[in-house]
């Protein structure tokens, strides 16, 4: 038999199956070697199981706790506002800016200008929204056959 | 209720927030995931630091932890992961040389308890020597032979098979063997009895 030397460790924790550890037993009786091997991992593990188990700072649970807590609800989240803040400025900005697309000088522009800004810092349920814009743009809102 | 404040808190069988959850369990198996850290890192206050790193990644993992399962196997294996990402990112493995074990110094102070002087003076060398194991063998040998795992907990730690467990344990404790000589031979002469 050869040396099976991969299985000693298993072998020395008694975790080999019956078949193979009566295997290995077979061969140790023969095998100085091997025996030393075993002797030198019974001692080795001995000595891991000795050593002092070291503690935890006292604080060191409510110290990993709090941090996580001002993680979790940060006082000022920053990071999540900071893309909503700069969308909003962007949006302001060309809100004041001459509009490219749309002729000036219109009444329906200069609406829909004094509209957007007005959303902007108070947003509006839907039904609202509506009869706002129902003012400039009539066709846009036709009479249904539940208004009749 | 505060996270901070929730070890200390009885659980009454009520329905619990996940963050009131999370900070029970962790604190029921906070030593043990500080042992399995302070011999991953050697360092008591980069254990501390791995447990922080850990923790936060376990609490927005949370949600992912299936009830009924084992916390401090699911926890340790963050614990794990956590170290090895922060021993690839710096690289701080460093060779272990045998120069570096105090060999021969086993008696220290004058501590009323031989047991006790012995087991503190073990600790340095133990310690430098699980250092210098790759993190994966280290981490099978800590399991198994300081924590007291099975190789099957073991192996759901570490997401491995059962037989790389085996095998990594094995490669680990032969090097310690080398490492630890000194001791292993004064073991094994009974002079460490």
């Amino acid at each position: 038999m050869r040396h099976p030397q991969d299985l000693l460790s298993a072998y020395v924790d008694g975790t080999l199956s019956a078949e193979e550890a009566t295997r290995i037993a077979a061969h140790l009786a023969v095998c100085a070697s091997c025996r030393g091997v075993v002797e030198d991992l019974l001692a080795v593990r001995v000595l891991l199981r000795r050593v002092p188990q070291p503690q935890p700072r006292p604080e060191a649970l409510a110290d990993t706790l709090r941090r996580l807590e001002e993680k979790a609800s940060p006082a000022l989240p920053t990071r999540r506002l900071l893309p909503a803040l700069l969308a909003a400025s962007v949006l302001a900005l060309l809100l004041y800016l001459p509009w490219p697309f749309v002729p000036p000088g219109t009444e329906r522009t200069a609406h829909l200008q004094h509209h957007a800004r007005i959303t902007l810092t108070h947003p509006l349920s839907d039904a609202v929204l509506n009869a706002f814009l129902a003012v400039p743009f009539p066709e846009l809102f036709p009479e249904e056959p539940w208004d009749r | 209720m505060t996270l901070e404040g929730v070890a200390a808190v009885e659980h009454a069988g009520r329905p619990e927030d996940a963050a009131s959850q999370f900070g029970r369990l962790l604190a029921e198996h906070w030593p043990r995931a500080y042992r399995f850290a302070y011999r991953l890192c050697g360092d008591p206050d980069q254990a501390e630091e791995l447990l922080q790193q850990a923790a936060e990644e376990a609490f927005r993992s949370f949600r992912r932890f299936q009830p009924g399962t084992r916390f401090d196997r699911w926890f340790l294996r963050i614990v794990y992961h956590t170290f090895v990402d922060a021993v690839r990112r710096t690289r701080r493995r460093s060779l272990f040389s045998l120069d570096q074990l105090p060999a021969g110094q086993l008696v220290a102070g004058s501590w009323s308890d031989p047991e006790a002087v012995v087991e503190a003076a073990l600790d340095g060398p133990v310690q430098r020597a699980l250092n210098a194991l790759p993190p994966e063998y280290r981490s099978a040998v800590v399991l198994v032979d300081l924590l007291d795992y099975s190789y099957e907990e073991a192996a759901e730690v570490l997401r491995c098979p059962v037989g790389t467990v085996r095998s990594r344990l094995h490669r680990g404790r032969l090097a310690l063997r080398e490492w630890l000589k000194p001791y292993v031979d004064a073991l094994r002469r009974g002079a460490l009895e």
